[in-house]
């Protein structure tokens, strides 16, 4: 065996590992069928069986993280239609009174559903008075503000009276910022506030007057 | 050495054993990290962790400890800046940009700062569906000099913004609110770059935080 040959025999492998740190395992160090055996073929059977080893792993890798991803959306997709059933919970609080808790992103299909859902319990049950409560909405842009304002009118078009309550400090600020106009809603703190309101006006006298203001979070 | 024996250290010099040691076992996995390894996000969630910690134990850390914590874990370098590229082309993809802007930021500004930001990428990312149909929205976190930055840029290659000087100042109302959800991010942003013409739109705003601000907030 000749220096030069060995230094070549060497390169390849050498190569091969190049390859590999590069995440290319598909590649063999060359070995041919007639090759002599010796100390170098033991390095260059050697390097393959590990590139083989690396091979197989990493296909297994891909697959398990597709898997993983393939199930995650799954879960994501599950998730979102569940979100979708429990989006719009409309509470009869009172003979006449609908309150509608909103929680988390409203979008385009959720707040038409809403909307739906809403304007047609307000007819079927002859509401006076509708409380939208917005406690649980973290972000409000000015497409999702005028989805509740929008809301709020076509509630006032049925002949009901519709409150917007649970307005953070800090979307109430953002709101101001952004400019959108409040004035044609009723917006009170609480929904609280709004039941008191609305209990006045019905002439319903609560027995215990509702607890005074317990700090708000 | 790796963050969480850095956070020890630190916390040493101003509290008992025993208080650093309850704080630094229940650390987050990030503190297996080195040393000046972590990015913003990762970054800022420890030091918030750590706050909060301290907060419990022996009252609200001073801005100074906190500084000199961040210098610890960050290897007096800057935290590595964090980005995140998402593609907008339908209703749920504004969500997710929302939700994407929160993850980022939630340990960075104080919270009504938070809702400004999440809300002006909203708005940013609305119009490119709204308008250009499809697009791309890039967010990013860094710091400098004890300065946090935010920024978003969105960007399409829809028809572009036609009457955009009426827009900025305030006198054109569209029926479908582009001129309150483009005027709305300006307000709420601190500077906002629009380049917009028939190859399309790209939208840059900044908001920033001073380190010493968000930590006095925590």
């Amino acid at each position: 065996m000749t220096a030069a040959n060995q230094k070549e025999r060497l390169e390849r492998v050498i190569e091969a590992l190049a390859r590999a740190a590069c995440q290319d395992y598909g590649h063999r160090v060359p070995v041919p069928q007639d090759q002599e055996e010796d100390d170098l073929l033991e390095l260059e059977v050697g390097v393959n069986f590990l590139l083989e080893d690396l091979q197989r792993v990493n296909r297994q890798n891909q697959e398990s993280l597709a898997e993983i991803e393939r199930k995650n959306r799954e879960i994501a997709d599950r998730a979102s239609l569940a979100l979708r059933e429990l989006a719009t919970p409309i509470i009869g609080v009172w003979q006449g009174v609908l309150a509608l808790p909103v929680i988390g992103a409203v979008d385009t299909e959720r707040g038409a559903d809403m909307m739906e859902a809403l304007l047609s319990r307000v007819v079927s049950e002859q509401a006076t008075h509708v409380v939208i409560d917005i406690t649980g909405v973290s972000v409000l842009d000015t497409r999702t503000a005028d989805h509740f304002i929008r809301m709020a009118k076509a509630v006032r078009l049925l002949g009901a009276t519709c409150f917007l309550t649970g307005i953070s400090p800090a979307i109430a600020q953002t709101l101001a910022q952004l400019n959108v106009d409040t004035a044609s809603v009723r917006t009170v703190k609480r929904l609280s506030d709004a039941l008191r309101e609305v209990f006045r006006e019905l002439n319903v006298a609560p027995v215990h007057s509702a607890p005074s203001s317990p700090s708000s979070t | 050495m790796v963050v969480r024996e850095a956070v020890a250290e630190t916390l040493a010099s101003v509290m008992t054993p025993l208080l650093v040691r309850s704080i630094v076992t229940t650390l987050p996995s990030s503190a297996e990290a080195e040393v000046g390894s972590l990015d913003m996000v990762a970054g800022y969630d420890l030091l918030r962790y750590v706050a909060d910690g301290a907060r419990i134990f022996s009252g609200p850390p001073s801005v100074d400890l906190l500084a000199n914590l961040h210098d610890q874990i960050g290897g007096r370098q800057p935290f590595r800046p964090t980005k995140q590229v998402l593609t907008v082309a339908s209703d749920h993809d504004v969500i997710a940009a929302q939700d994407a802007a929160r993850r980022l930021i939630r340990a960075l500004f104080k919270p009504t700062d938070c809702v400004r930001v999440i809300t002006a990428v909203s708005e940013l990312a609305r119009n490119i569906y709204m308008y250009a149909g499809t697009g791309e929205v890039r967010l990013g976190v860094s710091e400098a000099d004890r300065t946090i930055t935010f920024q978003v840029v969105a960007a399409d290659h829809g028809p572009g913004i036609t009457r955009l000087e009426e827009i900025l100042a305030g006198t054109y109302r569209s029926k479908s609110g582009l001129g309150r959800g483009l005027l709305g991010a300006k307000t709420l942003l601190e500077e906002l770059d629009i380049q917009t013409g028939a190859q399309g739109t790209t939208i840059k705003g900044v908001k920033h935080a001073r380190f010493a601000d968000i930590m006095r907030a925590s």
